[in-house]
């Protein structure tokens, strides 16, 4: 027998509250979470509700939080689950609103990839016939294609999880596909918007969004090609931007980070003005763990700058 | 003797100091041969890859082609050094453009790299090549007193398809280690999430309540201390708890030690030694939860 237990919500039962009801059921090899949860449905208890329709990965319905982590139910083998964990944990996917059982509004998920602009903004006139994209153009937004909405990614985006106001992998995955289109003639406008706060660079990068997407979509590296591509446009200004800048910028000048030059200068006037700030520093110095500001260069510093010299080189070269 | 590469990354060298000092104590004890490579640059640690990613790439192919010269593979102390590095060498090995594109500009500084260097990360040689038993043999002080929650890093776990070791929903190595070194593992969700430093300049009310939020259930399931494999999550875990305690609104006062600094504890090398005098968050709760046990476990 293999436990399943199963997060249970209903507005209008056990005075709001959630619940979590447990089954004992014989589960066969083979069978999916979608399985069991039919068969619970069928068999065991009708109220039990969830989203689901295609039973093949593509619709991205079923998305759910299986112990502990976002997956499709209907590609997801339950014995699987049960073999690593000692049971089956079923719940609804991380950072919406339960709605009833598995099934959460998906409204500020859709919001957010609204938010975006999620269609090719053309400006001048329509091109004759077809519009030509080369097969190289469109491989570079590969890794942001084949997604089916599921919401997997911004379940477990931890990101997100500390801040709502947070775009998100699917919202953002979803803007790069845009910004890497030769037919959209906003690249520069887009990596703007996308610059702001909550945008790109409010990613903490852990990963999560790439690991947890059901169709191999890369959210993450998506939202730091963004990055470089912003940078590349001169929108320097994002907090983020300032912050990758002046780490960049200490790395190039001794081969490794410079802590406490990065912080000056990402930081700014709040260095000196941001009281928390100022007590941390204080404490590193009094405790002997404050960071160099004058770091000696690492052996080799000079084929660093002929390293730089010469893809700057190949760039100019390639531009020519 | 197990030999390596070692990339000791920039705060473990900095800031984090007591991570460099306690990493090369425990090394000797086990036989770990680390052959330090003082030319290799910042692995990028993601900002560099922001700006310049090709660079970046160009860079960590140099640091391979230093320790491929040596015929080692690499050896780091840091979740986001282990990332970056991996990331670059599985596209060098993945991909002959991006290999040629490298090594194109290495030959302006007289190098070449084949694509046959390995990067591990500490926790990771601990646990599978000196391996537990070996450990469990140089325990010398007994830890049993303390509750100790493992603080994995992001990115020592994720993407399981570059770094290929550890279940990244599942993982376990931490706690088999912290089990052998004699102390009590506590499993929490926050354990496998992000600290939030690689947002703390540009959200730090985000970061802050990731990092209370982690820190408050590792306490609440029992926690007394934790230990991180990623020196990046320390200075958010250690150095800014403070604030993170304002965002959540009480104080945790919860140790934060490295996980050479754990290993060097139970192995008996002293407090002072292994720089716990340096955190902000005082260590003294595990000093003396340990010392109150003073009867050392006989050697086997």
């Amino acid at each position: 027998m293999t436990k399943l237990r199963v997060f249970r919500y209903d507005p209008e039962k056990n005075g709001g509250k959630s619940w979590y009801q447990t089954w004992d059921l014989d589960i066969a090899k083979g069978k999916t979470v979608l399985d069991i949860l039919h068969e619970v449905h069928y068999f065991h208890d009708p109220t039990l509700s969830f989203r689901r329709s295609c039973n093949s990965a593509i619709c991205g319905s079923c998305g759910m939080r299986l112990n502990k982590q976002a997956r499709l139910a209907c590609n997801t083998q339950a014995l699987d689950l049960a073999e690593e964990y000692g049971e089956v944990l079923v719940e609804p996917l991380g950072n919406l609103r339960p709605l009833k059982d598995l099934v959460v509004d998906m409204g500020p998920f859709w919001q957010s990839v609204l938010d975006v602009r999620p269609f090719l903004i053309h400006q001048g006139k329509e091109p004759e016939g077809l519009y030509p994209v080369t097969k190289a153009q469109m491989d570079l937004t590969r890794i942001a294609r084949d997604c089916i909405f599921c919401g997997a990614c911004l379940s477990d985006c931890t990101s997100r999880e500390a801040n709502p106001a947070f775009l998100g992998p699917a919202a953002l995955a979803k803007a790069y596909k845009f910004v890497g289109d030769p037919r959209d003639d906003a690249t520069e406008g887009r990596l703007a918007v996308y610059s702001e706060p909550n945008g790109i660079w409010d990613c903490d990068t852990c990963l999560y969004c790439n690991e947890v997407c059901p169709m191999g979509v890369k959210p993450m590296d998506a939202i730091l090609m963004m990055r470089e591509m912003a940078l590349e446009h001169g929108l320097v200004r994002a907090q983020g931007a300032r912050h990758a800048l002046a780490f960049y910028d200490t790395v190039m000048k001794s081969g490794k980070v410079n802590e406490a030059m990065t912080a000056m200068k990402s930081l700014g006037r709040r260095f000196v003005t941001d009281a928390g700030t100022v007590g941390i520093t204080l404490r590193t110095v009094l405790k002997g763990k404050a960071p160099n500001p004058f770091k000696r260069p690492i052996r080799g510093i000079q084929d660093i700058r002929k390293l730089q010299a010469s893809l700057e080189q190949s760039r100019r070269r390639s531009r020519a | 003797m197990p030999k390596y590469a070692y990339f000791p990354g920039c705060v473990g060298q900095d800031s984090c100091k007591e991570l460099d000092m306690s990493t090369k104590l425990i090394a000797h004890r086990l036989g770990l041969e680390l052959d330090e490579l003082e030319e290799a640059t910042c692995c990028g640690a993601g900002f560099v890859q922001d700006v310049d990613y090709d660079l970046a790439t160009v860079l960590n192919a140099r640091t391979f082609a230093l320790a491929e010269a040596k015929g080692l593979d690499v050896l780091t102390v840091c979740s986001t050094c282990q990332y970056n590095l991996a990331k670059a060498n599985h596209e060098l090995k993945k991909s002959p453009e991006r290999l040629a594109m490298a090594n194109k500009h290495l030959a302006e500084v007289g190098l070449k790299y084949n694509g046959t260097v390995k990067v591990k990360h500490l926790l990771q040689v601990l646990v599978d090549e000196i391996g537990l038993e070996t450990l469990r043999k140089h325990v010398r002080v007994d830890i049993s007193a303390l509750n100790i929650g493992a603080f994995y890093g992001c990115q020592i776990l994720r993407p399981t398809d570059i770094l290929q070791w550890e279940n990244s929903d599942n993982p376990q190595s931490f706690e088999r280690l912290i089990a052998a070194l004699g102390g009590k593992p506590v499993l929490y969700e926050g354990r496998k999430k992000c600290c939030g430093f690689p947002i703390t300049f540009v959200n730090e009310k985000a970061s802050m309540t990731m990092n209370f939020k982690n820190m408050e259930e590792a306490q609440e399931r029992g926690a007394d201390v934790i230990a991180t494999s990623c020196p990046l999550c320390h200075i958010n875990l250690d150095m800014y708890q403070r604030k993170a305690d304002k965002v959540g609104g009480r104080r945790l006062d919860l140790p934060i030690l490295h996980l050479p600094q754990l290993v060097g504890l139970a192995m008996g090398i002293s407090p002072k030694e292994l720089g716990l005098k340096r955190h902000l968050i005082s260590t003294d709760s595990v000093v003396e939860a340990v010392k109150a046990k003073a009867a050392p476990v006989a050697a086997s």
